[in-house]
């Protein structure tokens, strides 16, 4: 290890490990009046996860306000690094089974039209904007819906924005097995998108 | 052609890039499958912007305390009523505060009447004279608990509760390190059977540094492509091997790998377990983003020196501190720099500014850590 050159490097910088998660959940554990900051930061990610699992904005937004009371209600309990792991994980353990329960809950299953969604949900929009919504939402659900369950729920953690440690955590399965869902669910959205991205090239 | 294993472990790492915003250009992914997952998981991130608002109305009004306002104080005028019902605990499932019932103000009374029924007899059987009669006075006395035992240089443990060990040290000379920017890194991995690391076959020519990698757990196996010396540590031998470049040797718990980053040597798990490791080093340059998104990643990150070493040598420590809940080490000497990683990458252990490594967790964890003293002065920190 001597004399060693001095190289030229043009990459991005790693990522340092975030520790705002463990400082919020430990305020937040001594005071729940704390809870906001951690609301910030994951209510997008619950709420499209929740959207991507049952279909409609209004049921997803019933869900995420659950998903985040019993959160509230069970994070005095949460400790960090056991078998619950990561913050994230559990937190959206919590998301899976809750969404889980409105799944077996019958009336949730009903899935709205979206653009009725999108038009409900978001105060006041512009047209091009709803349009532009209700077509993505569109072409993530029919994908989506051409997945097996398996594959699914795998991509819809991926949505959320899960890594792969993360969703099998949340799943409960081995990180191989969810690679493999994940590597066949790829293949599949790359075969569902290839039309539509031709059709862009079209237009 | 790869393996299909291969592929979803690299559309794995690719994926993993992706949700955390780092470059995805390393990933020997197909540039088709590659856009059509960009494109997908931009298309089902899009989230509409005031049910934020809504939610945490009810979230609001679903605790007796009041969460303190963030961003997502909800405006007047955009509660939107909710038709189904939701499972689980919420607003309607809570008890309404407001004025008392006078049933509930009658029981408060029977309660203090007892109260003071109880300590009036108290009172009476052992004399007022007698209560607090024990108790010491005068300033508290510190308890002095038992001196602590440095274990390494700069981190040592401050009582029974939390434990450090020295994994591995050395004493790098100037020549040792590269000349420019500076970085320190450390990464905590988990290598499955069959598994490879690094996980890129092409050849490494991001970065110059001594790096140092220890195993903890099982047996890897290395092949040495240029120079590099293993100590021996598990059998507490510290012995010292140079195997020649195409050789391979396996190496196990306590065992530590030493060489370049320019020069990695190919490791390989031929056991059927997993094998844990923690790797360290310095270097100049910045690392391909397939080594951070590896699939047994654990946790780990860089921290950049502020400008160049300096003069004189530089000790290096790999230590592991298991913390109980609240549990701290001593920081190190001033001027020393430490990265530390948690096992499970979820940072309940902090380090804090004077380099003193703390679990602000519920749980006990085992930390790793390593700590960069200058034998020279002045500081590594800026």
């Amino acid at each position: 290890m001597r004399g060693l050159p001095q190289p030229v490097i043009a990459d991005e910088e790693p990522p340092r490990p975030s520790l705002t998660d463990a400082l919020l959940v430990a305020r937040a554990q001594r005071d729940p009046a704390a809870f906001a900051p951690l609301y910030e930061l994951y209510f997008d990610p619950v709420y499209r996860y929740c959207y991507h699992r049952l279909g409609s904005w209004e049921a997803a937004e019933d869900a995420t306000s659950v998903v985040f009371t019993n959160v509230l209600a069970a994070l005095p309990r949460y400790r960090p690094g056991t078998r619950s792991g990561s913050f994230r994980s559990w937190l959206f353990a919590i998301a899976h089974n809750v969404v889980a329960n409105q799944l077996r809950a019958d009336r949730y299953r009903r899935v709205r039209p979206l653009d009725e969604a999108v038009a409900v949900v978001d105060v006041a929009p512009t047209p091009e904007a709803s349009a532009l919504a209700a077509e993505t939402s569109r072409t993530v659900r029919a994908v989506l819906a051409e997945l097996t369950p398996d594959q699914r729920q795998v991509v819809e953690l991926r949505l959320a924005g899960l890594t792969d440690a993360e969703i099998a955590r949340v799943l409960g399965r081995k990180a191989g097995t969810i690679r493999m869902a994940q590597y066949r669910a790829a293949l599949r959205i790359r075969a569902l998108l290839r039309p539509s991205r031709e059709e862009d090239r079209d237009a | 052609m790869p393996d299909e294993r291969t592929a979803a472990d690299q559309v794995a790492a690719f994926w993993d890039a992706l949700v955390l915003g780092v470059p995805t250009d390393e990933f020997a992914v197909d540039d088709e499958l590659a856009a059509a997952l960009r494109r997908f998981q931009e298309i089902g991130a899009a989230t509409p912007t005031t049910a934020r608002e809504r939610v945490w109305e009810r979230l609001q009004s679903s605790l007796a305390t009041p969460l303190q306002a963030g961003k997502a104080r909800p405006r007047l005028g955009q509660r939107r009523r909710i038709d189904g019902p939701i499972v689980g605990s919420t607003a309607a499932d809570q008890p309404r505060r407001g004025r008392p019932s006078s049933n509930w103000v009658l029981a408060q009374f029977a309660t203090a009447f007892l109260l003071l029924v109880t300590l009036a007899l108290g009172l009476s059987t052992l004399g007022v004279g007698r209560l607090g009669s024990d108790r010491p006075t005068g300033p508290p006395v510190r308890i002095e608990g038992p001196d602590a035992e440095a274990l390494v240089p700069g981190i040592a443990t401050p009582s029974a509760g939390p434990a450090v060990a020295t994994l591995f040290a050395t004493t790098l000379s100037t020549d040792d390190l590269p000349s420019g920017q500076l970085r320190v890194v450390l990464w905590r991995l988990s290598l499955a059977p069959g598994d490879g690391f690094p996980p890129w076959t092409r050849s490494q020519s991001c970065c110059r540094g001594p790096q140092f990698t220890h195993v903890l757990e099982g047996e890897l196996t290395v092949r040495a492509t240029e120079s590099i010396e293993v100590v021996r540590g598990g059998d507490g031998s510290a012995t010292l091997l140079r195997p020649v470049p195409g050789e391979e040797i396996v190496v196990g718990p306590g065992d530590t790998i030493v060489h370049d980053f320019a020069f990695p040597a190919a490791y390989t798990v031929r056991g059927e377990h997993p094998v844990q490791i923690v790797n360290a080093g310095l270097f100049s340059g910045t690392m391909p983003s397939p080594w951070l998104r590896h699939s047994g990643y654990l946790g780990g990150g860089t921290e950049a020196l502020d400008g160049p070493l300096p003069p004189g040598p530089v000790s290096v420590s790999l230590i592991r501190a298991e913390l109980p809940p609240g549990g701290e080490t001593r920081p190190p000497p001033f001027g020393s720099l430490v990265l530390a990683t948690s096992d499970a990458d979820n940072a309940n252990v902090v380090t804090r500014p004077d380099g003193s490594l703390f679990n602000l967790g519920g749980a006990p964890e085992t930390s790793y850590a390593v700590v960069l003293e200058p034998t020279g002065k002045p500081s590594l920190l800026p």
